[in-house]
C-alpha cells in the first residue's frame, strides 16, 4: 500500500498526540466544498456527508488510507458520527477540554480527523492543540482555569489538511477575529480489529538500535524520540511514567495485545 | 486571557522571576496524592500569583 507511515511517524503520533497530512486532492475539491459550507444555513450533524458529499474524496485519498491504515489497521471504519464545526466570524475562543467523558483507553482504537478546507490563518479561530496532553486524563473543570499553555499548537494548516489527533488530546479554539467564516469537518475513526503486526512501513530493528544521547529527541530515530521527547516539558517521574505509556502502546500497535488489557 | 493561535508572549520563564518583580502566590499547586502512580492527568504546577498596584 502507497503512502503508510514510517517507524518515526508513528512513534511521533503516540509522542504527540497528533499527525498532519496535506493530501494531494483534485484540484478545485477543497474550493468546492468550502463554498457550499459557506451558504449552509443549518448543521446537518452526522447528514454532512451527504449534504456535501465531496467529503468523501478527501477520506478516499491514497495519503488519508495510508496514515489511517498505518495507525488504525486496515479494517479501520469510518464512524457514522462526523460533524462540521464552523466557527463563525467574531467569535471568541474555545476553552480546553478532552472529548467525551472521561473514561480513558489508552489502546489507540480510535482517533479524530480534522479536515480544512481553507488556509487557516491565526485570525480565523484555528483548532490549538497540546501535544503529548493526551494521556492526562483531565476533567473539564480541572483545566478551567488553564489559559495558554507553553507548547500548544494552533492547527495553521493550508486548504486540504487533515489533522489526526488523539482522541484524548487536550484541544480548544482561539477567536475568529476576521470576516472569514473557519470550517473544519470532524470525522472519527475506529479500529475493527487488533494488530497481530505493524501495519504500517516498519524496520524490526528500529527499536534495537543503540540511542544517541546527544541528539536525543533532535535524532530522527524511533527509539530516541519515544524516549527522550517530552513535548510539555514535564518533569522527571511525570516523564518516566509517560515513557511507560508510549512504550505501552508501541507494544500494542506492534501486536502485543496484552501490553494493555481491554 | 483567552487561547490565542499567534505567537506567545510569556511575561516570566519562573514563578521565581515574577516573585522577584513583585508578584506574590495566592495559591500553590495541589499536592495530588493520593493517587495511582501510573496515572497521569492535569498539569501540575499551577500557581496562581497576584500583583497589587496603584492605578492613577
Amino acid at each position: 500500500m502507497e503512502h503508510l507511515l514510517n517507524d518515526a511517524d508513528v512513534v511521533k503520533f503516540i509522542v504527540t498526540g497528533y499527525h498532519i497530512t496535506e493530501p494531494d486532492l483534485p484540484a478545485g475539491l477543497n474550493e468546492t466544498i468550502a463554498a457550499k459550507l459557506d451558504t449552509l444555513e443549518s448543521n446537518p450533524g452526522d447528514a454532512i456527508t451527504e449534504t456535501v458529499p465531496e467529503l468523501w474524496q478527501v477520506l478516499e485519498n491514497a495519503r488519508v488510507k495510508g496514515a489511517l491504515t498505518s495507525l488504525l489497521g486496515t479494517g479501520y471504519e469510518v464512524q457514522s458520527h462526523r460533524h462540521w464545526h464552523c466557527k463563525q466570524t467574531h467569535s471568541g475562543h474555545m476553552n480546553w477540554h478532552q472529548d467525551s467523558t472521561n473514561n480513558r483507553d489508552l489502546r489507540l482504537n480510535r482517533f479524530l480527523g480534522l479536515y480544512y478546507p481553507t488556509d487557516i490563518t491565526p485570525d480565523m479561530g484555528p483548532t490549538v492543540i497540546v501535544p503529548g496532553t493526551q494521556y492526562r486524563n483531565a476533567p473539564t473543570d480541572r483545566m478551567a482555569t488553564y489559559t495558554n499553555i507553553k507548547g500548544q499548537v494552533p492547527l495553521t494548516v493550508k486548504a486540504g489538511t487533515v489533522a489526526f489527533t488523539h482522541y484524548d488530546l487536550w484541544h480548544g479554539t482561539a477567536a475568529n477575529s476576521s470576516d472569514k467564516k473557519r470550517h473544519m469537518i470532524k470525522f472519527l475513526f475506529r479500529r475493527t480489529q487488533e494488530n497481530d503486526s505493524p501495519n504500517w512501513d516498519h524496520d524490526p530493528e528500529c527499536m534495537n538500535r543503540p540511542r544517541d544521547w546527544n541528539l536525543k529527541d533532535q535524532a530522527e530515530d524511533p527509539a530516541n524520540i519515544l524516549a527522550f521527547s517530552n513535548p510539555l516539558q514535564v518533569s522527571q517521574s511525570d516523564h518516566y511514567k509517560e515513557r511507560k505509556i508510549r512504550r505501552r502502546v508501541w507494544d500494542y500497535l506492534n501486536g502485543n495485545t496484552e501490553a494493555i488489557p481491554a | 486571557m483567552e487561547i490565542v493561535a499567534g505567537e506567545l508572549e510569556w511575561p516570566y520563564e519562573t514563578v521565581h522571576d515574577a516573585i522577584v518583580d513583585g508578584w506574590q502566590i495566592v495559591q500553590f499547586p495541589h499536592l495530588q496524592a493520593p493517587f495511582d502512580d501510573k496515572d497521569l492527568d492535569v498539569v501540575g504546577y499551577e500557581f496562581i500569583l497576584q500583583k497589587m498596584e496603584v492605578v492613577d
